[in-house]
């Protein structure tokens, strides 16, 4: 939990509506906890570019939450070298993420930035 | 996460609880308990100490004083508002200690807290558990947390004689409303309808059920919240369980109105509350 020395939760920010939460749900704790998995940070511009960088090479939108999970394989994926296969489980589509990306990526004319 | 070390330092524990004493006595009365809601720190911190005071010079029972929470996920919109104002001005935990200490040193009605878990288990339950009895304060009503994940305030509230109030819902299962009894001290909360707090014009028929069900589970001292607004409710629920909570209107009251205006409410309610049957 993002929370202060009075245990009130503490707002979080992520670009990525369904991360943009105060805190870890138990399962990934636990994984974490016991060394099966392994969670890196990612930034909202980091993800943004994976974003794009998927949609322009592949035709496949990313939903700006699986664009985080993109956006650690790049990274991985220079530590581990061109010989490297590495799976990534790309959970959700980014159609429903228009209107955030044209935000982003300021492709919205003027009366869309209105709305 | 803050690391807290539990001190269990002597105390004198509550060897027996006022709340349900006070249930028992408005009952041979002839009447029910009459229990009050109010956010700590609403308006202002002084001023929230004033109402609370005011309910229980207007002829409310028990006050129930909630900690302001930043996720309040039992909460309607009147007692959100209340208390994200209170989070908003500053309102800290240690403040919910110092209200309770100032109501107690004014007025006999026993003050239970309502608080959401999360900020007790921060400061530490058998802390807070220690702080809360010193101030004078009669227990907690804890809405979000169920008894399978309260192994540590059982231990603190029997330590400290301090009451605990879990909620029974209309969707419990016959089990789960036996175990709220059976480990509930004071009263168990039977949560009126499936929803969250707001006054409403009806209070659903399905509190009388269970009222029903929780006394066939053994319940002496069951009461109703959610949805209660008038003396005629509180009149209505009182036929049948030994005492009604309100909350949002006390709040609306005290919002619109300040503390005259509340005060004004809880003596009517406080009329809905009494020559309900003959006294014994």
């Amino acid at each position: 939990m993002l929370q202060d020395e009075d245990g009130q939760t503490v707002e979080s920010h992520s670009i990525s509506a369904g991360l943009d939460y105060p805190g870890v749900g138990p399962e990934h704790s636990w994984l974490s906890t016991i060394g099966r998995a392994t969670y890196l940070p990612v930034t909202d511009a980091a993800a943004m570019d994976a974003f794009r960088l998927l949609s322009r090479t592949e035709g496949i939108i990313p939903a700006i939450e699986s664009a985080h999970a993109l956006a650690g394989t790049l990274e991985l994926g220079k530590r581990l070298g061109p010989e490297a296969t590495i799976l990534v489980s790309l959970s959700g589509r980014g159609d429903k993420d228009m209107e955030t990306a044209g935000r982003y990526f300021d492709l919205l004319d003027e009366g869309a930035q209105q709305l | 996460m803050t690391a807290t070390t539990n001190t269990t330092t002597t105390v004198t524990p509550n060897r027996t609880s006022r709340v349900e004493a006070t249930i028992a006595r408005r009952r041979a009365e002839g009447g029910g308990a009459l229990i009050g809601y109010l956010p700590v720190g609403f308006p202002t911190l002084a001023e929230s100490i004033e109402a609370a005071v005011a309910l229980a010079e207007n002829g409310v029972d028990i006050i129930e004083l909630g900690l302001p929470y930043s996720d309040p996920v039992m909460d309607g919109p009147v007692i959100q508002a209340a208390t994200q104002q209170a989070l908003a001005n500053g309102f800290r935990l240690r403040d919910g200690i110092e209200a309770v200490a100032a109501i107690t040193a004014r007025v006999d009605a026993p003050v239970l807290v309502m608080t959401y878990w999360n900020p007790i288990l921060q400061y530490g339950v058998d802390r807070f558990a220690e702080d809360l009895l010193a101030a004078g304060g009669a227990g907690l009503i804890t809405p979000d947390l169920i008894p399978d994940d309260a192994a540590d305030w059982f231990a603190a509230s029997e330590r400290t004689g301090l009451d605990r109030v879990f909620l029974a819902a209309p969707s419990s299962s016959d089990a789960r409303l036996a175990h709220a009894v059976e480990v509930s001290r004071g009263f168990v909360y039977a949560v009126s309808t499936m929803g969250i707090t707001g006054a409403r014009s009806d209070v659903d028929s399905a509190a009388r059920i269970l009222i029903d069900r929780l006394r066939l589970a053994g319940a002496t001292s069951a009461c109703v919240g959610l949805g209660i607004s008038t003396p005629e409710q509180v009149r209505e629920i009182l036929g049948y369980a030994d005492g009604a909570i309100v909350g949002s209107a006390l709040v609306k009251a005290l919002s619109d109105g300040g503390v005259p205006a509340l005060g004004e409410l809880a003596a009517r309610l406080a009329a809905g509350a009494t020559g309900i049957r003959a006294a014994v």
